[in-house]
């Protein structure tokens, strides 16, 4: 067991983790932050997905011990009262059906505007292209990421 | 004619203040701030993990399970066999009951449980699992339904390998055949493939107040509960089965052997127990997808008219029963497709083998049928010289026309569906011209439509199934809205309070839906068979309006006025203009003109009136004659047609769906953006059943058992897909409307098919359609690295078009 301090969802924390903890396991099990999910384990499901140091990453190929240090940002620190954007377009635009994909979808889509704050469709299928939903056939994840970068550039 | 986002609500019947309207779903607030609690989210104090010992064969005689050195790892808390099984240890979705929970004789499929073991912790577990040690003796793996139906094969059950047989009789299909002017005959095969649900099965059971309750994914926890109470041995008040947040269904989370593990080691523990599959563990254990071979023969005449259609059908049912008979007969039924033929031998069987369990999955055995019977279309299309749509209008099914088992058909639009899609896929045509169909002048890239119609039946087959639900004002003002089906992540929460609210005549904000708890609400069915909508919401439809009445007479009681002056607006009953107030009035309010519902609410407690009503409907359907397979099954049917259009790149085989239209009967929308959610994800469904996903197996073994091999699409392989819904009224529905859930997948592939046979002309008649699987296609015709024949030139691979006459 090791120690390690990091930034979570913007608070610096400290846990004691051992060298084969995921950080899909140390967020859910030591942090209790279930909006991070669990749907493959082998990093192809990007139900897990979360932002380190502002890049998507599975959570469930990270070993926790590696982001020691660093800034990790799950669903849970996405929105204060308010929605956030993105979850906000979500909502309005139908994108949410089941919801487990959900919020690892919201992470990609909030690290690829980060970086391009007007993505076209084709950019967006390329940045969720890692986050498998089985619900919606991915049309109103995009119409969502859409309005959600167009509302963002607004304000 | 407009696609369902911007829809002209004005030309739908039955929409109104709240049905028709795209209202967001409420559940997707908790959703997008990841605090939706599913399954694997909950934990409880003292809460034990609890694993499952599988078989790591497919068919064994089991000699001994010996369970105690597992008792002595440290945090086992309890290790648990079949002789630990208080009740019965049978489970099943159909009468049958033939599955045990806890395999202690013999395993007859891959992954079959054997044991259990609760510990504090999954490492505990884990090691409790790996020193529980079975003795086998192995038995011969049926890894077919052929290898199972040879002579001599061992038998499976008692009564043999024969899970099912359903035929579907009318006129005479040898004589037609004979006397048609072109008969074509096919064999197809489908493939095994998985719900793929996000979220992996999942249950948690725990004791409260001497009650077991248990938390579930599910899509029916009536069912679950009664699975539970025969296992245990309980009574069925002692055990409450609750939905949690359900992450994706598509049929599947309707075995029933998890909620009984849990609640076995719950009950054996006293404490609370939660198991979360893995995903691997997930893929081998439940129920999938039956792959079928269908053998069809088609006779038409000259002019393309359906004389008649023999089909037989065997269905991989593996190890044991679940829904395959239903699935059996649901396929055969619809195995004319939707066109009327009046000389039909439709023969379905479903057989026993070491393979998973073949269950319930979005289409319910008849995307199967719809690959290969569209695909017979296109062919006869092809072979007559008749426009493949053309053909289809020729046959579709129009009201008064008989489906296969003889019922008549009431108002359905199937004809407008087919040729609106038809316009619309010409008016894209017209934007190409034959270079952008050959775009790189070799002819390697080749692209083309094809179409895919069908019909889908509303409700289970031919059973009794009716949809139930309960709705009370409360003194708060708002109503409570009890439904025990499931809301899967489809948004039939959020449908049902628009259907209570229209009948209500309320805004849909004052609608509490309380779903799928044992509990709290009675059962009205599992969310299947595409029946929540037209089945469970009619039930709605009818409680609310029986609610909506006593509230009025109450109110006319309360404010001691007729009820005929009063009417009801927001949150009140109001006088009608002009009506004035007869003296006797029992309230004596200071504002006599008009009563909030909270201060009726509460004037009905203190008077002592239930302000509660029930409803209940049952679709009008009759049993299937046993010998003919005639009667009336379904009480509506969804029609619809897909075009799909397809790029081969003929060098590679990598196959590319670029568009996808769909278009719809379904009756009045209650919801459209939630109704054009569900056609674009069944289409995403229907995309990865005709060109990736399959499930491998090596007797019995699920090789690709998580998704780095079990493909499934992403948001790279789904094209845009454009639905559209003909105007029509199902007078049978709540408001007019029908369901989609199914629908929206089962025509896909098939358009799929036809689009790649339109594009190259290689006809493939086993799914899916790999890039491997085109390539050999491609190369049975000798066309390797020549340039191909015009689009429209098919020929059906050799040796499988063998009994043609024309």
């Amino acid at each position: 067991m090791q120690v390690i301090e990091f930034s979570l969802n913007g608070k610096n924390v400290s846990a004691r983790c051992s060298t084969d903890t995921t950080l899909l396991t140390l967020l859910r099990n030591n942090f209790h932050l279930t909006g991070t999910k669990e749907g493959c384990c082998v990093g192809e499901c990007g139900a897990c997905t979360v932002l380190l140091n502002g890049r998507p990453v599975n959570s469930c190929l990270v070993l926790a011990l590696s982001v020691a240090g660093q800034e990790v940002l799950t669903i849970e620190g996405l929105a204060s009262d308010q929605l956030h954007p993105l979850q906000e377009a979500f909502i309005e635009a139908g994108a949410v059906q089941c919801g487990y994909c959900t919020p690892g979808m919201i992470l990609s889509a909030k690290a690829l505007i980060d970086s391009n704050p007007h993505p076209d469709p084709k950019d967006i299928t390329e940045a969720i292209s890692g986050n498998l939903c089985r619900c919606t056939g991915y049309a109103k994840i995009i119409d969502a990421v859409v309005r959600a970068a167009e509302r963002m550039s607004q304000r | 004619m407009s696609p369902i986002s911007d829809l002209d609500l004005n030309k739908c019947q039955g929409v109104g203040r709240s049905v028709g309207k795209s209202l967001p779903k409420p559940d997707a607030v908790a959703k997008v701030r990841g605090e939706a609690m599913y399954v694997a989210d909950m934990t409880r104090p003292e809460m034990l993990i609890g694993k499952v010992l599988r078989s790591d064969r497919a068919h064994a005689r089991i000699k001994a399970i010996n369970i105690g050195k597992a008792m002595h790892i440290p945090g086992v808390v309890a290790v648990l066999t079949a002789s630990d099984i208080p009740g019965k240890n049978r489970i099943g979705d159909s009468n049958l009951k033939d599955r045990p929970v806890l395999a202690s004789e013999r395993v007859r499929f891959y992954g079959e449980a054997l044991a259990l073991v609760a510990a504090v912790d999954m490492k505990a577990a884990e090691k409790g699992l790996s020193a529980i040690e079975v003795e086998y003796e192995d038995l011969p793996v049926l890894t077919s339904p052929g290898a199972s139906l040879e002579p001599g094969a061992p038998a499976l059950h008692p009564e043999g390998n024969i899970c099912s047989r359903r035929l579907v009789v009318r006129g005479d299909c040898a004589g037609a055949l004979s006397r048609a002017d072109l008969v074509v005959a096919n064999t197809y095969t489908t493939q095994w493939v998985d719900h793929a649900y996000l979220e992996t099965n999942a249950a948690l059971a725990e004791w409260v107040d001497g009650r077991l309750v248990v938390w579930v994914t599910t899509k029916s926890v009536h069912e679950d509960q009664g699975e539970i109470t025969r296992v245990l041995g309980l009574p069925a008040e002692k055990v409450r089965v609750i939905a949690a947040t359900i992450g994706g269904s598509f049929g599947g989370k309707s075995d029933q052997d998890l909620v009984c593990m849990a609640s076995l080691l719950s009950y054996h523990t006293g404490r609370p127990v939660k198991i979360v599959y893995t995903r691997e563990e997930d893929l081998q254990v439940t129920t999938k997808r039956h792959p079928y071979s269908i053998r069809y023969t088609h006779g038409v005449t000259a002019d393309g008219r359906l004389l008649a259609v023999k089909m037989e059908l065997t269905a991989d049912a593996g190890a044991y029963t679940s829904y395959s008979p239903s699935v059996v007969t649901r396929a055969v039924i619809h195995g004319t497709g939707p066109y009327r033929v009046p000389n039909v031998y439709l023969e379905g069987k479903s057989v026993f083998t070491n393979n998973p369990v073949t269950g319930a999955m979005r289409g319910y055995g008849t995307p199967q049928v719809t690959f290969a019977c569209e695909s017979q279309m296109d062919i006869l299309a092809g072979k007559l010289g008749i426009d493949p749509f053309e053909l289809r209008a020729r046959n579709i099914l129009c009201p008064g026309d008989a489906i296969s088992c003889g019922q008549i058909l009431g108002p359905g639009a199937a004809k407008e569906a087919l040729d609106l899609c038809r316009e619309l896929q010409v008016n894209d045509r017209a934007g190409l011209n034959d270079k952008d169909c050959n775009a790189y002048g070799d002819g390697r890239r080749r692209k083309a439509w094809g179409i895919g119609t069908f019909f889908y039946g509303n409700g289970r087959t031919a059973q009794h199934n009716p949809g139930v639900a309960e709705i009370s004002l409360g003194m708060d003002g708002v109503f409570r809205l009890c439904v025990g089906s499931p809301d899967i992540g489809q948004g039939s929460d959020t449908a049902m309070a628009q259907i209570a609210a229209e009948s209500l005549g309320v805004d849909t904000s004052l609608i509490q839906v309380i779903s799928a708890d044992t509990g709290l609400t009675r059962d009205s069915g599992t969310t299947s068979g595409t029946r929540l909508t037209y089945i469970v919401g009619k039930g709605v439809e009818m409680a609310a309006c029986k609610l909506r009445e006593i509230l009025m007479e109450s109110a006319a009681r309360a404010m001691g006025v007729e009820k005929d002056a009063l009417v009801l607006y927001g949150d009140k009953i109001l006088l009608r203009k002009g009506k004035r107030q007869k003296q006797d009035n029992e309230s004596g309010r200071p504002d006599s003109a008009c009563i909030r519902l909270k201060d009726l609410a509460v004037w009905a407690e203190q008077t002592g009136i239930y302000l509660l009503a029930d409803g209940r409907f049952d679709p009008p359907t009759t049993p299937l004659d046993p010998d003919t397979g005639c009667g009336i099954p379904y009480g509506a049917y969804t029609f619809g047609t897909q075009c799909a259009r397809v790029t081969v790149d003929t060098l590679t085989g990598k196959l590319n769906v670029d568009k996808i239209i769909a278009v719809y009967d379904v009756g009045t929308p209650v919801n459209p953006r939630l109704l054009e959610a569900q056609i674009e994800g069944g289409c995403a469904g229907g995309v990865g059943y005709g060109v990736m996903e399959e499930i491998l197996l090596r007797d019995g073994k699920v090789v690709n058992n998580n998704f780095d091999a079990f493909l499934i699409p992403t948001s790279k392989d789904m094209p845009r897909v454009n639905s559209y819904i003909v105007p029509n009224r199902e007078e049978t529905g709540s408001f007019g409307a029908k369901g989609i859930g199914e629908p929206a997948l089962v025509p896909t592939a098939a358009a799929i098919a036809n689009a790649v046979a339109a594009a190259t002309g290689v006809r493939i008649m086993d799914l899916p359609i790999t890039p491997e699987r085109f390539l050999a296609g491609l190369q049975e015709r000798g066309c390797c690295g020549k340039t191909l024949p015009a689009p429209g030139a098919e020929k059906v691979m050799p040796g499988r078009d063998d009994n043609d006459k024309s």
